[in-house]
């Protein structure tokens, strides 16, 4: 079947045998690169997860023990948590506020639209360790503005960043305010790409506002949310720096995620490298099996032609 | 015959001149990593190494000051390729996980023994494994020293410094204003390490027991409850509002007590020359059992390099030879760094340096404790466990949770029985 519509494609397009070829030699460097940086690594890496070794002392191997040490390890089981709890309340998070503020643009004058745009993309321009480090003045107890407007205001000062639930939400709203510049802009493409004469025809209908959100606007956006929805996940599942620079993965393991773990021990000089390695397989497993879940239960038709 | 002897001569001058020659114009290059600190303490070791360069002992260093959050990546980067420098700088409570690892070098063949003799006993067992020395200690460091503000003690009626966590206590609610918090605590993500010393003074143990084979937090519960006390009263901040590295809290004057490294001392006296502060050991819970960790710097030869006897060289010449090369360092670090040799320390003696401020500083270190060199994971659950007492986890719950973690940690890396020192 694939092989028929390999060959319609070609047929339609054009392409002779002689084409393939050309079509093979400019991909060679892709493959050679994704060859030598990809796959010979992650073969080498899979067997290595097998050694307990360090870059001086002879391999020594331990079979399963590398992973057995891992799972066993609180801390690591933790970050998988946390990882879930982050994917679970970030994704839906981000996709709503940044299609909410994409439809909101669309709804106001092209001149604001633009300075809105632009205002709310320049975090996403600087690095997350510079916006980090800026976030960190805000949320400082003792002179961050944030604790010296609430004590203008007459209240207390708050902690953000030392105990478990403030930390995760401080987290949490500080990753989809970064995020909101490029999902809105993300959103505001394709809210206007959507030909206006399916409203035309939906108002002659009779259709309210919420009737042409729910039955135009969010099925003609589905596959920008497919794709919004698998970048989040992804993204949120190999979180490093914000949890680094902001909370150092605690307090109490709550803001660790898994590849700040593998990062934390990776650096560390009193271990060997092979659970680390073990651990760092796992969590590439780990992520493929939630993509895969988030892709069978979005299945975008779209997408699968696409 | 005059010919031959003039012939003889040149040849023989020839044959001396060569190799001094070949030394001059191809010395061994030497890559020396040390971390990036203060500007004069770079200026310092800048200028050692440009002396040892001048002096042509067929050794030409190049040094490279890298900064405390590129290093370990740049460390492990450079092991990776195979590309590592011959000699660089590292805790002292590191240097045994790299004998343990292979990756440093024995220094007992490269350098005399009246060098190895000289060192400080405490410092010398943090840094020998099996009879066998593997770095050399550059400076030591006294955590925690108690910094406190003369003025504001004297405004609170106070005329000595607190002596029992009692005491503390209570001076720090004394102490504390509108503007001015009593004391400071450590932040989450320096409270590993930042705890020894306060769970050290209440039995003489860290996180583990005696052999290493499981998990004592009775010191590390009792530090909870004191942290959680200062809290609750509202006498230090919520959260830490900076570093303990950091001076600017306390000449800021933000703080009345503050809790910090011996290393504290130059910068407090770089930042605010005229703040009325003065030292004091830190309280201990019965008065009696006031205590430091010994922390610090050695210089360790990787196990790797392709020139160790030039690399011992420059490491006996900076380091373990004359008092001098490295003792002058001590008087620009204001005695809050100190040194690791017992000739430095006679040296010093005889200097124009502070002697009030030496000798508080050797009052402190003569009850000093080395650091622990268990595994460091071993030490971040401890603080986990104190992080969840001071939160308002019930004590036996979090006891639960993190003994069983820690003994698991000594289970998985093989723990028990290791104990160096």
């Amino acid at each position: 079947m694939g092989l028929m519509r390999e060959k319609r494609t070609a047929r339609r397009v054009g392409l002779k045998r002689n084409d393939t070829k050309w079509a093979y030699l400019m991909l060679s460097p892709a493959l050679i690169l994704l060859l030598l940086f990809t796959i010979l690594p992650f073969v080498y890496a899979v067997r290595q997860s097998f050694f307990d070794w360090t870059f001086y002392l002879e391999p020594k191997f331990v079979g399963l023990d590398n992973f057995i040490n891992i799972l066993k390890t609180k801390a690591f089981r933790t970050s998988i948590k946390n990882a879930l709890r982050f994917v679970v309340t970030m994704v839906p998070l981000g996709m709503v506020t940044t299609f909410l503020y994409g439809f909101a643009i669309t709804k106001i004058p092209k001149k604001v639209g633009d300075f809105c745009k632009s205002a709310t993309y320049l975090p996403s321009v600087a690095s997350s360790v510079v916006m980090s480090t800026t976030v960190l003045f805000v949320l400082n107890y003792r002179a961050g503005l944030l604790n010296e407007l609430i004590v203008a205001l007459g209240g207390h000062r708050l902690t953000f960043l030392t105990k478990p639930v403030q930390a995760n939400i401080s987290l949490i709203l500080i990753s989809t305010w970064l995020g909101l510049g490029g999902g809105c802009i993300m959103h505001f493409a394709g809210l206007i790409s959507i030909p206006p004469e399916f409203y035309e025809a939906a108002s002659m209908d009779g259709a309210n506002g919420l009737q042409k959100l729910i039955y135009i606007t969010l099925p003609q956006m589905k596959n920008i949310f497919v794709l919004q929805c698998i970048n989040l996940t992804c993204g949120t599942l190999q979180m490093l720096d914000m949890p680094m620079f902001l909370t150092g993965g605690g307090p109490l393991d709550s803001t660790l995620t898994p590849m700040l773990y593998i990062y934390q021990n990776y650096t560390k000089q009193d271990v060997t490298l092979g659970a680390t390695i073990a651990g760092s397989l796992m969590l590439m497993v780990f992520i493929s099996i939630v993509n895969g879940f988030v892709f069978k239960i979005i299945r975008s038709e779209k997408s699968i032609e696409g | 015959m005059k010919k031959y002897l003039s012939l003889l001569l040149l040849v023989m001058m020839l044959l001396t001149l060569t190799p001094a020659a070949v030394a001059e114009s191809e010395p061994v290059e030497l890559t020396v990593w040390l971390h990036l600190f203060e500007d004069w303490n770079q200026a310092y070791f800048t200028q050692r190494i440009q002396e040892y360069n001048a002096l042509n002992r067929g050794v030409k260093v190049n040094v490279e000051f890298i900064s405390s959050g590129a290093w370990e990546e740049r460390l492990i980067s450079a092991q990776a390729v195979g590309d590592v420098p011959d000699v660089y700088d590292t805790n002292l409570n590191r240097v045994l996980d790299g004998a343990r690892l292979q990756s440093m070098l024995p220094l007992n063949d490269l350098l005399p023994q009246e060098a190895i003799d000289d060192l400080l006993p405490g410092v010398a067992s943090m840094l020998t494994k099996d009879g066998k020395l593997y770095g050399y200690p550059s400076l030591t460091e006294l955590t925690p020293v108690m910094y406190y503000r003369t003025d504001l003690f004297e405004a609170a009626g106070l005329e000595t410094p607190p002596k029992t966590w009692d005491e503390l206590l209570e001076y720090a609610k004394k102490l504390t204003t509108s503007t001015v918090y009593g004391v400071n605590l450590p932040g989450t993500g320096e409270l590993a390490w930042a705890v020894y010393p306060y769970m050290y003074m209440v039995d003489q143990h860290f996180a583990l027991n005696d052999d290493w084979s499981a998990p004592h937090l009775d010191g590390a519960k009792e530090v909870a409850k004191l942290f959680a006390d200062i809290l609750e009263a509202d006498a230090a901040p919520q959260e830490a509002i900076a570093s303990l590295t950091a001076a600017w809290p306390f000449t800021d004057g933000n703080f009345a007590m503050y809790f910090s490294g011996s290393y504290l001392l130059p910068q407090i006296l770089e930042l605010a020359p005229d703040l009325p502060f003065s030292i004091a050991p830190v309280p201990s819970p019965d008065g009696t059992s006031s205590t430091a960790t010994l922390s610090g710097w050695a210089y360790v030869i990787d196990a790797k390099t392709d020139a160790p006897k030039e690399a011992a060289d420059f490491l006996h010449w900076m380091l373990a030879d004359e008092p001098a090369t490295i003792g002058e360092f001590y008087p620009l670090a204001k005695m809050g760094k100190l040194p690791a040799r017992k000739s430095v320390q006679d040296w010093l003696k005889t200097q124009d340096v502070d002697q009030a401020v030496l000798e508080a500083m050797n009052s402190i270190a003569s009850s000093a404790v080395p650091e622990p060199a268990y595994p460091w994971d071993i030490s971040v659950q401890a603080s986990n466990y104190i992080q969840a007492i001071m939160l308002g986890i019930d004590e036996q719950e979090a006891y639960a949770t993190y003994a069983a973690e820690i003994q698991n940690l000594i289970d998985n890396k093989g723990t028990a029985g290791t104990r160096p020192y």
